[in-house]
């Protein structure tokens, strides 16, 4: 029971990662960007073909390399950069709203039809396999005591994750990031350059994907084109959504709630009709149900986005509109 | 070059499913300015509706009515239920976008449920393929044109001669001015996704007929494809989807012969890619042009 609970605990550690760095580009910069998932698919797929070194024939990829986990991460999260640099470069300049995403889930088909079916570079739909317990080698852990090593080392990744980003969220970069989210020409007037603060946010978020990626990569053990599809970034929205759009803690809560309790209360769910499919399915519904809910009645989520605190910016906000009386609603 | 010519046979085919899909996509957009992802879920429905019809009744004509009318009640029903409602909540357009995701999702498990994942197939009569002047199409191949033909032509005859057409017309302009001209612009709009959805409800039986299988996301995987044709053609503009919908299945067909025929969607994709960016109003629309140039 107690390796269950480490189980699920490091998968929602890793999710919150990835959905911390998915923050960044929709929460911070306001872009509904439906690739990250590719990028957390790149992540993965560098992790093992720079740590897995050489598999038998037939399987075939690039690489092949057996570099230090530690090394591989850094390759994830420098490949996703890379990838996310070139298509932000490209769909950011002038697409925004329903155009902006529409372009972003072709993106990521693409990569997927492409990675499917050129084997040479990630063995096709058959994947690969293989990254086993990393560090290991030197730790010496027995299998049970393993995953705890494992879920720690995770947390203090997150934990890293969320303070730089707290900072950052803070910072001129961050709050210009929000100028150009609420009023892309008011914050353009004031002598922003929205579309480098855009791909800026677009590359941090999709680093970080790249690194959630990573981790995923030794927390699965195995890859494969079926297991990235553009619903698994709809499944992060979902907690992005629930939990408040642009608040790290309140991010990190919908992971939890989302991807974590309705993925494991509706995997006890009896298997009805003998359909293999039955408890996706319905935890699937659940998700769609919850998305409707939350774009219909709390678009800020269950922890809101904090305003910012400019003591001075508010006393002349509130002089502007006590003078404004009751029509300012 | 003879590669070439049996590409185009094929693409016409292609072209002729995509471009009702793609005008029933289209269509809503115009009146309601969403871009609705649940739009591949009125195709599945179809389809199924069509498959459950068929194996009580053994009749194909029945089975292509039930898929019509019910992706027109599905649509009806999408625009009543979600749409308008969130429209009068004041949600952002990017939000309802969102939710038309979150539909799609609920939509697909729910035939999940229902019918299971595994493939489908409709019980149809065997269909030999033939030589027609440079093509080879099967008869099934000239029934869907056929079919689509006149679809087309009827929708063409609505939009341009009826009393309805016109209206619709007028809204897609501006919904505000339409009503201050006594236009109810409501109705229209309720019955345009009614239009739009028979039109993809019969598309989802005509792609399921097409490519012999059924599967829950068989119409969310159409859904880009459709896309790609409405978003070349100019969102809201249904001579232009159509248009886009025949090049786009010329593309994907002719280039299967000479580039992996499993590459074809990321063609497609790639296609749009670069429509957005340098074409985001459409292929074919002039700087003058009303909506439906």
């Amino acid at each position: 029971m107690i390796q269950y609970i480490a189980s699920i605990a490091t998968e929602g550690v890793i999710f919150s990662i990835m959905a911390l760095g998915l923050n960044v580009i929709w929460g911070w910069a306001g872009d509904f960007d439906i690739a990250f998932y590719g990028y957390v698919a790149i992540g993965v797929y560098m992790a093992m073909v720079t740590s897995i070194g050489r598999l038998p024939s037939p399987d075939q990829y690039i690489l092949g390399w057996h570099l230090p986990f530690l090394v591989a991460i850094v390759i994830a999260m420098a490949s996703a950069a890379l990838l996310s640099l070139l298509v932000g470069t490209v769909a950011l300049r002038k697409l925004r709203a329903s155009y902006y995403a529409i372009t972003t889930l072709a993106t990521v088909l693409v990569l997927q039809i492409v990675i499917g079916n050129y084997t040479p570079l990630f063995n096709g739909y058959n994947g690969l396999y293989g990254l086993d317990q990393p560090f290991n080698d030197t730790l010496k852990l027995s299998p049970e005591a393993y995953p705890f090593f494992f879920l720690g080392f995770c947390t203090v990744i997150l934990v890293l994750v969320y303070f730089t980003l707290e900072r950052l969220s803070g910072s001129p970069f961050g709050r210009a990031l929000r100028a150009v989210r609420e009023q892309e020409r008011a914050a353009a007037a004031f002598g922003r350059n929205i579309y480098r603060l855009k791909l800026k946010a677009y590359v941090l978020g999709a680093t970080l994907g790249g690194l959630g990626g990573a981790l995923f990569a030794a927390y699965l053990g195995a890859f494969n084109p079926t297991a990235w599809s553009p619903i698994e970034t709809l499944l992060l929205y979902a907690a992005i959504f629930v939990g408040g759009s642009g608040n790290a803690r309140g991010v990190i809560l919908g992971v939890f709630l989302v991807s974590v309790v309705f993925q494991e209360i509706t995997r006890f769910l009896p298997n009805l009709g003998g359909n293999a499919s039955f408890s996706s399915a319905v935890r699937e519904i659940l998700i769609g149900i919850l998305i409707l809910v939350t774009m219909r009645y709390r678009i800020q989520g269950l922890l809101p986005e904090p305003r910012s605190k400019d003591a001075v910016a508010e006393r002349v906000a509130a002089k502007l509109y006590a003078g404004r009386g009751s029509t300012a609603g | 070059m003879e590669k070439v010519i049996l590409g185009v046979g094929f693409g016409l085919v292609t072209g002729a499913i995509l471009a009702l899909s793609a005008v029933a996509f289209t269509l809503t957009y115009a009146v309601s300015n969403i871009p609705n992802l649940a739009h591949g879920e009125l195709l599945t429905f179809g389809a199924y509706a069509a498959y459950a019809t068929q194996r009580f009744t053994h009749n194909v004509l029945v089975a292509a009515l039930v898929a019509a009318l019910t992706g027109g009640v599905m649509a009806w029903a999408m625009n009543a239920g979600l749409i308008e409602p969130f429209v009068r909540a004041r949600v952002k357009n990017i939000a309802i976008f969102i939710a038309t995701l979150g539909v799609s999702l609920i939509l697909q498990n729910f035939i999940l449920l229902i019918f299971g994942g595994a493939n489908l197939a409709y019980v149809l009569p065997a269909s030999d393929s033939h030589q027609v002047g440079p093509f080879i199409w099967t008869g099934r191949d000239e029934q869907i044109m056929a079919a689509s033909f006149l679809v087309m032509l009827l929708l063409y005859l609505m939009l341009q001669y009826t009393k309805f057409g016109k209206s619709l017309r007028a809204v897609s302009e501006s919904r505000e001015l339409a009503r201050v001209s006594g236009i109810n612009a409501h109705h229209v709009v309720e019955f345009t996704w009614f239009l739009a959805g028979v039109v993809a409800g019969f598309a989802g039986f005509v792609l399921a007929a097409s490519i012999g299988t059924l599967t829950p996301s068989f119409g969310f995987a159409f859904l880009l494809v459709t896309v790609t044709a409405a978003v070349a053609g100019g969102l809201g503009k249904p001579y232009g989807a159509l248009a886009a919908a025949l090049v786009l299945g010329l593309v994907m067909e002719i280039s299967a012969f000479y580039i992996d025929a499993a590459y074809k969607l990321a063609i497609a994709f790639a296609m749009l890619v670069v429509v957005l960016l340098f074409r985001p109003d459409g292929l074919f629309t002039s700087k003058t042009g009303g909506a439906f140039e």
